[in-house]
């Protein structure tokens, strides 16, 4: 498998002095794949791209890089191109210099010529659509151009890989959205594999063809968008990607006991009995207007894409949120004070492990804001 | 227009008699100071006129006294300048335990008298000293020689460029280093490429006070000097004998050379910090 | 000199880095700080194959040993080697004779006036400098830019050039010894002398110290203290003054150290009677004129020690005045 694999990481362990930045992370990525590595801050995302460069050294682990040990290897002989977050570019230089850099401070029996140099350069600028900004200076760019004039840096040595660390993180919105439909372009046109780092969910799935979610220097899931966002294979996934209800449940005899609403499908693979936590989503949660039902409709919200409601469930149970598109609220018009009844379409079950980690409340209100 | 009430003036400033007494008392202050000594140097050189003033110039003494002056200050600029770097370059790119002590002990020549600062060479390779005996057996002299004159210089100058680069480095951070590495740069080259021409307006500052004060040093070069006229003897030196001789035109002439290069220095100084711009370098000068 | 130079760097991101680099590196480790380029032929297990990972430093930037071994050499051989010379010979000097000479009439009166007329010069500095500094940093005035060069001449115009001119305008025929002689205050020759030389020498620290916490100064917490009804003057004192106080104490430490220590300035100036007008740095010089070594290192080493009590004592105050409006 590891040889199939254009970087493969095996047991990776890093720590900072007594802060685990990674523990044991196994890893493949194929070559022509276009990887996020998706995580909060300190999930040791950037440590481990960073490792893969050769900017971080592990303390336990094995790296192939195109089935070469790459630890053998120093930063310089990778040939990684690598994004930085705030882009690195040599503010001295113009923008042609700093893209001709690593190719000027080749070996001379490998370095191009001169001529050569120019014309590769500028065939760069072009593919990143910035061939008139040559002779700028950095401070003279904006946020795009910078962000395109770091990806030219990087592939002028003609990389194995590519490495991009947040690199839409210091645009504002607009630039970032833009710049994301090209990138995918661009990979697409490049089959270059490639590895970007991103706390930013929407981001990873929708750039991504595979998404490796950490947390706490775990990985812990790896899939599709499609995968990760649809079946969610532990709370700390569930919690990071999109926005979700947590209901606090009883379990008895596999499943559990949530008197007020209807279950229609419930995944999760066999929870035990005991306490355990119930992950519903939003838009999975179904609404019908019922005078003796079990909820009260608190809060509706009209402005944007689907309409937001909130329901107070009268047995004490906790607020949940329920979304639905705005053709079926035009069916129903709740106002607040309906009572109504409540079904889950889809559900998650999960026991409550003890010791699990469970993400913060100011996690959760970052990966609600990024929806 | 409504008329402002009286408590509206701007929050952020003094009502203008005090504003212009404020100021007056500073400028007076800095003219007392600062402008009438540096005045002082040039008309008391120049008090019989050019004539003298050249002649005390052109005095074999004078000018044996401006060549060590820039003899030294050729050999402890360049040292202290390669050790700035390095030491900077340690300093600011890696952490590592003790590093603040390490800067503290960078500093100390700042906070030791100059007097004392020749006394520990004199206490290291003089005639009494721990080593001096055997170097004079060697046939090695360094106290009254040149030799102590340019270790006597090369400690108070000591932590100038250093001084200079460091906070200069650490803001600059570590990133561009990282992308040239890489892209494939070996250290030399990503440090001659990449961060030396990001830090040489700050090399040059710290070079050009570093230079001024080798060229002037007077309390460390006194002690280990012993005024041999025409052998030891820097300007500063030659100022202070020439002064006790009552020879006050060939003092001053000579003093007013020192002050030329204090101005230039500062010149330069203030065109760096107009080239680099106050506040990019996150300082206040 | 410059200043800034001089200015302990706000605790921030470098104590941070330190912080986390004590956390990290063990040990100081010269041989293992190079970087790990070499493609030496270590199995794939780093584990086995780098067991004192945790020592070397985090970066991957090349030069750690080569730079940090230089820096190590040259400061023990310029600095540190004759600064233990020193108190070497300082402590081989016969306690008895250590004691009656630091005790001496003359010595004392040498100690007194230096400490005393530095501790009087950094004082008026701080008073005057950090007016300069208002002014310089709140006022547009014809010619700001050029005051403001102006205050670096005590850094860069040699000490022996200051003082013969100094001396020349406070003799009884120069320009400013005229006019206060006919008042009856006589500057030359006397330790009012010395301590306008060291005002002189000291006076650009408390400026440079105090200029950029100025210009940092958000205009946000003076309006907020205007509009929750201060006075200019309130404002000023307990909004302004405390936020100042910590650069203020490190100039009036920078200048004070500078004082101190000072020879070339001073020693025209003085007059140099002993037990009236003579300075310590003076004294030491004319101990090891008549090759007193052992009197002229006793001398040093009191020097040395009391400035640093008083530095040391300068900082804690510093630290202190910091934490407290950090806290607050």
């Amino acid at each position: 498998m590891a040889q199939s694999s254009a970087i493969h990481v095996k047991g990776i362990g890093k720590r900072f002095g007594s802060f685990v930045a990674l523990s044991q992370v196994d890893l493949d990525i194929r070559a022509g794949e276009l990887v996020a590595l998706l995580g909060p801050s300190g999930s040791g995302k950037t440590t481990l791209l960073r490792i893969i460069a050769g900017l971080e050294w592990p303390d336990q682990g094995e790296l192939l890089l195109n089935s070469d040990n790459a630890l053998r290897r120093g930063v310089r002989e990778r040939q990684i191109g690598f994004v930085f977050q705030h882009y690195a570019l040599f503010r001295h230089m113009s923008v042609l210099e700093n893209v001709a850099f690593g190719l000027r401070v080749m070996p001379r029996r490998r370095r191009p010529g001169d001529a050569e140099i120019r014309s590769r350069v500028q065939r760069l600028l072009e593919l990143v659509q910035i061939g008139h900004l040559g002779d700028r200076y950095p401070s003279q760019l904006s946020g795009g151009e910078r962000q395109r004039v770091a990806l030219a840096r990087a592939l002028a040595i003609e990389p194995a890989v590519l490495l991009l660390d947040e690199p839409f993180g210091a645009l504002d919105a607009k630039v970032r959205k833009d710049l994301r439909r090209w990138l995918r372009q661009l990979h697409d046109r490049l089959c270059m594999t490639t590895v970007f780092v991103t706390h930013d969910q929407e981001e990873a799935l929708e750039l991504a063809d595979r998404v490796v979610v950490l947390g706490h220097g775990r990985i812990e899931q790896v899939g599709t968008p499609e995968e990760v966002y649809g079946a969610p294979r532990n709370p700390f996934v569930f919690d990071f990607l999109g926005q979700v209800n947590r209901v606090r449940c009883q379990v008895r005899g596999g499943r559990p006991l949530v008197p007020y609403a209807h279950i229609e499908q419930m995944n999760g693979d066999g929870a035990q009995d005991g306490p355990g936590t119930l992950y519903v989503r939003p838009h999975d949660v179904v609404l019908q207007r019922d005078p003796a039902g079990p909820a009260t409709v608190r809060f509706v919200g009209v402005v944007g894409p689907v309409v937001r409601l909130e329901v107070e469930v009268i047995m004490g149970a906790p607020v949940l949120e329920a979304e639905m598109p705005h053709h079926v609220y035009a069916g129903y018009r709740f106002t607040a004070g309906d009572r109504v009844s409540v079904r889950f379409r889809a559900a998650t079950l999960f026991s409550d492990v003890a010791g699990e980690q469970l993400l913060s409340p100011a996690d959760l209100s970052l990966t609600s804001a990024a929806l | 227009m409504a008329t402002r009430p009286r408590s509206a003036v701007d929050a952020r400033t003094e009502p203008s008699p005090v504003r212009w007494l404020l100021i007056t008392v500073a400028l007076l202050f800095v003219a007392i100071f600062i402008v009438l000594p540096l005045v002082s140097v040039f008309t008391e050189a120049l008090r019989q006129g050019f004539g003298a003033y050249f002649g005390a110039l052109a005095d074999a003494d004078a000018r044996a006294a401006i060549g060590l002056t820039l003899t030294v200050a050729a050999i402890a600029v360049p040292l202290n300048l390669v050790f700035g770097v390095v030491a900077a370059w340690a300093i600011a790119k890696f952490d590592f335990r003790g590093k603040s002590l390490l800067i503290t002990f960078i500093d100390l020549p700042f906070s030791v008298s100059p007097v004392i600062s020749g006394l520990i060479y004199v206490l290291l390779f003089g005639l009494q000293g721990w080593l001096g005996p055997f170097l004079s057996e060697q046939g090695f002299k360094i106290i009254f020689a040149v030799p102590g004159i340019v270790l006597a210089t090369i400690f108070v100058t000591f932590p100038f460029v250093a001084r200079e680069l460091i906070p200069l480095m650490q803001e600059q951070g570590t990133d561009e280093e990282e992308a040239a590495l890489v892209l494939g740069a070996s250290g030399w080259q990503t440090f001659r490429r990449v961060t030396l021409p990001n830090i040489r307006w700050g090399l040059l500052y710290g070079v050009l006070l570093c230079n001024a004060r080798a060229m002037g040093e007077f309390g460390a070069v006194s002690v280990v000097s012993g005024h041999i006229r025409g052998l030891t003897n820097t300007m500063p030196l030659h100022v202070e004998i020439l002064y006790n001789e009552y020879n006050f035109v060939a003092s001053f002439a000579v003093a007013s050379l020192l002050a030329l290069l204090a101005l230039v220095t500062l010149a330069a100084k203030s065109g760096i910090e107009w080239k680099i711009g106050r506040g990019l370098t996150g300082r206040g000068h | 000199m410059s200043s800034s130079a001089l200015l302990d760097r706000p605790a921030g991101r470098g104590h941070d880095q330190q912080r986390r680099a004590a956390a990290r590196v063990e040990t100081l480790d010269l041989t293992q700080a190079s970087p790990p380029t070499s493609a030496d032929a270590s199995p794939p297990c780093l584990a086995d194959a780098r067991p004192k990972a945790a020592w070397r430093p985090r970066s991957i930037i090349p030069g750690f040993g080569l730079t940090l071994g230089l820096t190590l050499a040259w400061l023990g051989l310029i600095v540190m080697l004759p600064l233990v010379a020193l108190f070497a010979r300082a402590a081989s000097v016969d306690p008895g004779r250590f004691i009656e000479t630091v005790t001496s009439e003359r010595v004392l009166a040498a100690l007194q006036l230096s400490f005393g007329a530095a501790l009087a010069a950094a004082l008026a500095n701080a008073v005057f400098g950090t007016l300069l500094a208002w002014v310089l940093v709140r006022y547009r005035f014809p010619g700001r830019r050029l005051v403001d060069s102006l205050v670096d001449v005590p850094f860069a115009l040699p000490t022996a050039v200051a003082g013969i001119s100094l001396t020349a305008l406070y003799a009884e025929n120069g320009w400013l010894g005229a006019p206060l002689a006919e008042l009856g205050i006589k500057v030359a020759f006397t330790p009012l002398g010395v301590f306008v030389a060291l005002v002189f020498v000291s006076l650009p620290f408390v400026v440079r110290s105090i200029e950029p916490v100025l210009q940092d100064l958000s205009p946000e917490i003076e309006e907020a203290a205007a509009c929750l009804g201060a006075s200019r003057w309130q404002t000023i004192w307990r909004v302004i003054v405390p936020t100042l106080f910590p650069a203020l104490a490190t100039g009036f430490a920078l200048a004070f150290a500078r004082a101190v220590g000072e020879y070339g300035s001073v020693i025209f100036i003085a007059g140099n009677l002993p037990g009236i007008s003579e300075i310590a740095p003076l004294l030491i010089v004319i101990k090891l004129e008549e090759y007193a070594y052992g009197e002229a290192t006793a001398v040093a080493a009191v020097m040395l020690l009391l400035s640093f009590v008083l530095l040391l004592a300068i900082n804690l105050l510093q630290r202190w005045s910091r934490s407290h409006l950090e806290r607050r």
